[in-house]
């Protein structure tokens, strides 16, 4: 029954794409116009700093319903083509795509967000590892000669840029309980 | 041709041909590479030239410049990624034809017009560059205004299959580079009191966020089967191509040169604008438009050619006026005034000598770039053979370092996943990327020309219409908007006609 439920949902988010795609549109660009009354004027002048955002605001608006228009109309003649739900089986965890990207998503958040505490070289032989064991089949994992290219690769990188370009890529705060 | 002589001479010795040898491998290897561009290359290796004297140092710079505009074509081909924001167009063919197992006929065909594009480039940088000057110093803001919403109506018409995505993705683009200080009075909008925002986007991140951060996430909901690369072809006979096919491109090739010439002297827009703009063209005037995106050597000639010619045109207006041509030669003008030089109107007659030397150093370098990557091109093509799973990982770090290297910032590195993930987002309910790229690189000259002119018209609409070039080009962007709205609907009642006459 659950299973039912979701595939008519995803039947129509695929034929009601656009129509939910130019109301997220339509209320974005509403957003442009009311933030920019907010701008700080240095004189009142029609052509201010507002000037241009509310046109972008006031087009892109226009441009959204007629998307939204565009949306329903395709939606409707879709839902007359092919009445039901999609109930194809989907993969379960980590073969499946969906959860994938939300996998890689969260470790590209989590990379970034602990890069200046940890440090570059560290993050990135983590962030190495485990990107490549989650795009890897199964199958065709072999742990060993990830962990060996993650930390080769982090190092060549961390050298070059470090030592021959001078970047000074974040070296974490890890180092200090070692009193460096 | 005296000067030209003594050009060589100045630049011909083993020193500077080692100098321009290793800034064309990094330019090629810094564009190949998403996530790093030329631009970049001659960022990191700027303080170098500090201390060298003026030709090697600037045999260092034009190298990473034409090498890295080139460079781009390697990744754009091989794993449809642009490697650099100038090669964006080059993946709608070149990647097609790589993954149908010809990758060295595309890279070859994108390698051998680069080379014809700088040659291109730089004889009218040579021969024209006084007149062209002073041309380029005849448009104002309401021509400049007018020629950046023609390229950006242009594109939002192009890329995607409806123009209605397209210019709302192009506003998006437009709105994002709103963020920041505002042009003119220099008040911070829609920064909602983050001062990191208080200088706007960097352009690094947000391109190569769009292209490459949602690239890897594209790849990863992919089914796992479908990972593995296409086996290449990697037998190459010369260059790839057959002097019928060569032959057959002339027309193409020359128009889109001129093209890329012409884009790269308008101050701001270069090669970023230009290979998408020559692409369009290309396909537009096409006897078989419909097989561009399949995999067609016209589609990888169009960009390539455009945006290394534009490179020659973009130094137009920096020798002559001292107005960089893109965001590159705008370092390039820093680097000269460290010199001590200060181009201008009066640089050409003062400094003769040193003009031709760098047009000497420009033609070695375009022949040093397709040696480089003509030998280096098994090794390119063996990119392929590096699983995905494996490459964009890498990609993914080298794209992090790229952001962060921009000014030692981790909010750099926030906003490329920040439009990664918006790119990824929106492609996919496909909405095209290239217009919000487009709109994010013209925003700043669109609006700060748009409301000059206002200023200058008092308000008055009519004289961007009532000037001859401005004019036409605004009803161009206009007939192009409404006959692609108004294109289904023509083609429903002819449908609709022809069942009827079927009946």
């Amino acid at each position: 029954m659950q299973s039912s439920q979701t595939g008519k949902a995803r039947v129509l988010i695929r034929q009601y794409g656009d129509l939910m795609l130019g109301a997220a549109f339509l209320v974005f660009f509403l957003a442009v116009i009311i933030f920019a009354r907010d701008i700080r004027l240095l004189l009142d002048d029609a052509v201010s700093a507002r000037f241009w955002p509310t046109v972008i605001g006031v087009v892109g608006s226009l441009l959204s319903v007629y998307l939204i228009a565009q949306g329903y109309r395709a939606g409707r003649a879709a839902d007359a083509a092919t009445p039901g739900g999609d109930d194809a089986p989907r993969a379960k965890g980590l073969e499946n795509g969906n959860v994938r990207a939300v996998v890689t998503i969260l470790l590209l958040f989590v990379y970034m967000l602990l890069m200046e505490q940890v440090g570059f070289l560290l993050m990135t032989i983590l962030y190495m590892f485990l990107q490549i064991t989650i795009l890897t089949e199964r199958s065709k994992r072999r742990h060993i000669k990830t962990i060996i290219l993650s930390v080769v690769f982090s190092l060549v990188i961390y050298y070059f840029f470090r030592n021959l370009l001078f970047l000074m890529l974040p070296d974490g705060r890890l180092w200090s309980i070692f009193g460096r | 041709m005296e000067l030209m002589v003594s050009g060589f001479s100045q630049i011909l010795s083993p020193l500077n041909l080692l100098i321009m040898l290793v800034g064309v491998v990094v330019g090629v290897v810094f564009g190949a590479i998403p996530g790093l561009t030329g631009l970049m290359a001659i960022g990191l290796c700027l303080p170098f030239t500090f201390g060298m004297d003026m030709i090697p140092s600037f045999c260092l710079l034009m190298s990473l410049y034409i090498g890295g505009m080139s460079g781009g074509l390697i990744s754009a081909v091989l794993i449809n990624i642009p490697g650099s924001p100038a090669s964006v167009a080059t993946t709608f063919d070149g990647a097609p034809l790589a993954r149908s197992g010809q990758g060295g006929k595309a890279l070859g065909v994108g390698v051998f017009y680069s080379f014809l594009g700088n040659v291109f480039g730089i004889l009218v940088l040579m021969f024209l560059a006084p007149p062209l000057g002073a041309l380029a110093l005849e448009f104002g803001v309401f021509e400049y205004f007018a020629v950046a919403i023609f390229s950006l109506t242009l594109v939002s018409a192009l890329s995607g299959d409806s123009i209605v995505k397209g210019l709302i993705a192009c506003l998006i683009g437009l709105f994002v580079v709103c963020i920041g200080a505002a042009p003119i009075d220099g008040f911070s909008r829609f920064t909602f009191g983050f001062h990191a925002l208080d200088g706007g986007f960097e352009q690094i991140p947000v391109l190569v966020g769009m292209f490459a951060v949602s690239e890897i996430l594209k790849f990863a909901r992919e089914d796992q089967h479908k990972m593995d690369v296409v086996s290449q072809d990697v037998r190459l006979k010369g260059l790839g191509f057959t002097w019928k096919e060569f032959k057959g491109q002339i027309p193409n090739a020359l128009r889109s040169a001129i093209l890329g010439t012409f884009i790269g002297i308008l101050p701001g827009i270069g090669g970023a604008t230009c290979n998408i703009l020559a692409y369009g063209v290309a396909k537009k005037s096409s006897k078989y438009p419909e097989k561009f995106g399949t995999g067609i050597i016209d589609g990888i000639v169009a960009p390539e050619i455009s945006n290394n010619a534009s490179i020659g045109g973009a130094m137009v207006p920096m020798l002559t006026l001292g107005i960089p041509g893109d965001a590159t030669t705008a370092l390039l003008l820093g680097a000269i005034t460290i010199q001590g030089l200060h181009p201008g109107p009066l640089f050409f007659q003062d400094n003769i000598g040193f003009i031709y030397a760098i047009f000497a150093a420009m033609l070695v370098c375009s022949l040093l770039t397709v040696f480089v990557q003509f030998f280096g091109m098994r090794g390119f093509i063996r990119m392929l053979e590096i699983p995905r799973n494996i490459l964009l990982p890498m990609v993914m770090v080298l794209c992090f370092v790229g952001a962060f290297g921009i000014s030692n910032r981790i909010f750099d590195a926030w906003s490329l996943l920040f439009f990664g993930l918006l790119g990824f987002a929106l492609s996919h309910f496909k909405v095209p990327l290239t217009p919000i790229i487009m709109g994010f690189v013209l925003g700043p000259i669109v609006e700060l020309y748009l409301r000059r002119g206002l200023i200058l018209a008092k308000g008055d609409f009519m004289r961007f219409m009532t000037r001859p070039i401005s004019g036409t080009f605004i009803t161009l962007a206009i007939l192009m908007v409404v006959y692609s709205l108004l294109k289904p609907l023509i083609q429903k009642r002819k449908n609709a006609a022809k069942a009827k006459t079927a009946q």
